[in-house]
């Protein structure tokens, strides 16, 4: 995992840009679901969840499974959280990409694809795609694609429904969910 | 009028849609898009593939499956489309943002719907139905190479555990 304790100004900075973030435009969405993510499962603020997500939230993942509710949010990220820190302690979440579409009025969508780098799988090396390489073809075993929905409502910006597909050894099964 | 003739108007329609884009605006690339999947999956004109994909695509799927040139991708989808011969494709969302005038950047979520009549690496057809389980997402992209749009990135995720369980047989 991250080096927490040597990136607390870091973390402040992006705190500071989510709690403060008007999401009117695109790429101000982006930034700051890239930020708050990273706050989340790299910093491990996971009660921030409520900051955004929505108590009836739907999660459609990938089989047919879908789950609704905060709680079950709660409890399938600290879950992997926890499975991630005991196992793959020195796991990093990688943004290969995010993007938004949208506007104030009627809300947006984003789309973000993520993967895992764990350095214990590759000699203790930084996370360094090549030249010209999007994405290490040695990574996408990990790669994660999470699409969000966030409207406004009741004065408040709140992820509404989210569908996500990841590798398959990182699918819940509907008992677990 | 008969269910051949309707199909064959069908394809020359969006042929004639996805040959003719101006990718002037998001809605113009989200129509493209969805054009060309019903082209390719729908409607099984897998060679268009080599029209619509660079050459040298970076292609990704899920469990570290990357395709690095279009007769990969080609294979990929002519497996997938004779396992299902009656697959559809219900698309769901397209997003689109804007890059430069050469570049978008597109996630394409769909629910794959067929049933397994066709053989496959898992063995010989089930008859089982992808049902409404089957989501895929994409993320693109699509950037204009001499002249032509061509999707020259693609990350693809699908349900890989479903569409492997409705290919095996005794489950």
């Amino acid at each position: 995992m991250l080096n927490i304790s040597q990136n607390l100004e870091k973390r402040r900075e992006m705190e500071e840009y989510v709690d403060h973030c008007e999401l009117k435009t695109p790429e101000e969405v982006s930034r700051l679901f890239l930020e708050y993510t990273r706050l989340i499962w790299d910093y491990l603020l996971i009660g921030r969840i409520a900051d955004f997500y929505n108590n009836d939230i739907v999660m459609n993942h990938a089989g047919g499974v879908t789950v609704q509710g905060l709680e079950s949010v709660y409890s399938g990220t600290l879950s992997s959280v926890a499975k991630c820190l005991s196992s793959a302690p020195d796991n990093q979440t990688i943004f290969v990409d995010i993007f938004a579409e949208g506007n104030p009025e009627d809300g947006y969508r984003f789309i973000q694809a993520t993967t895992a780098y764990r350095p214990g799988e590759h000699g203790g090396q930084e996370y360094a795609p090549e030249e010209g390489v999007v994405l290490p073809s040695s990574q996408n075993g990990h790669t994660g694609l999470c699409e969000c929905l966030v409207k406004k409502i009741d004065g408040k910006w709140t992820i509404v429904e989210e569908w996500l597909v990841r590798s398959p050894d990182t699918q819940p099964r509907q008992d677990e969910v | 009028m008969d269910t051949a003739t309707l199909y064959a108007q069908e394809i020359r329609r969006l042929n004639d849609c996805v040959d003719h884009a101006e990718l002037n605006t998001n809605e113009d690339v989200r129509q493209f898009i969805c054009n060309i999947t019903r082209l390719i999956y729908d409607y099984k004109m897998i060679g268009r593939i080599y029209d619509f994909y660079d050459a040298n695509v970076e292609y990704h799927k899920q469990n570290k499956v990357v395709f690095d040139n279009i007769e990969d991708v080609v294979r990929s989808v002519a497996d997938l489309t004779a396992a299902f011969p009656n697959l559809r494709t219900n698309i769901e969302n397209v997003i689109v943002y804007k890059v430069s005038d050469d570049f978008y950047k597109v996630s394409k979520r769909l629910h794959y719907w067929g049933n397994n009549y066709g053989a496959s690496k898992y063995g010989p057809p089930t008859g089982k139905s992808l049902a409404n389980n089957c989501l895929s997402m994409s993320l693109i992209h699509l950037k204009r190479v001499d002249g032509c749009w061509k999707i020259t990135f693609e990350i693809n995720s699908d349900s890989e555990a479903w569409l492997e369980e409705v290919q095996t047989a005794g489950i």
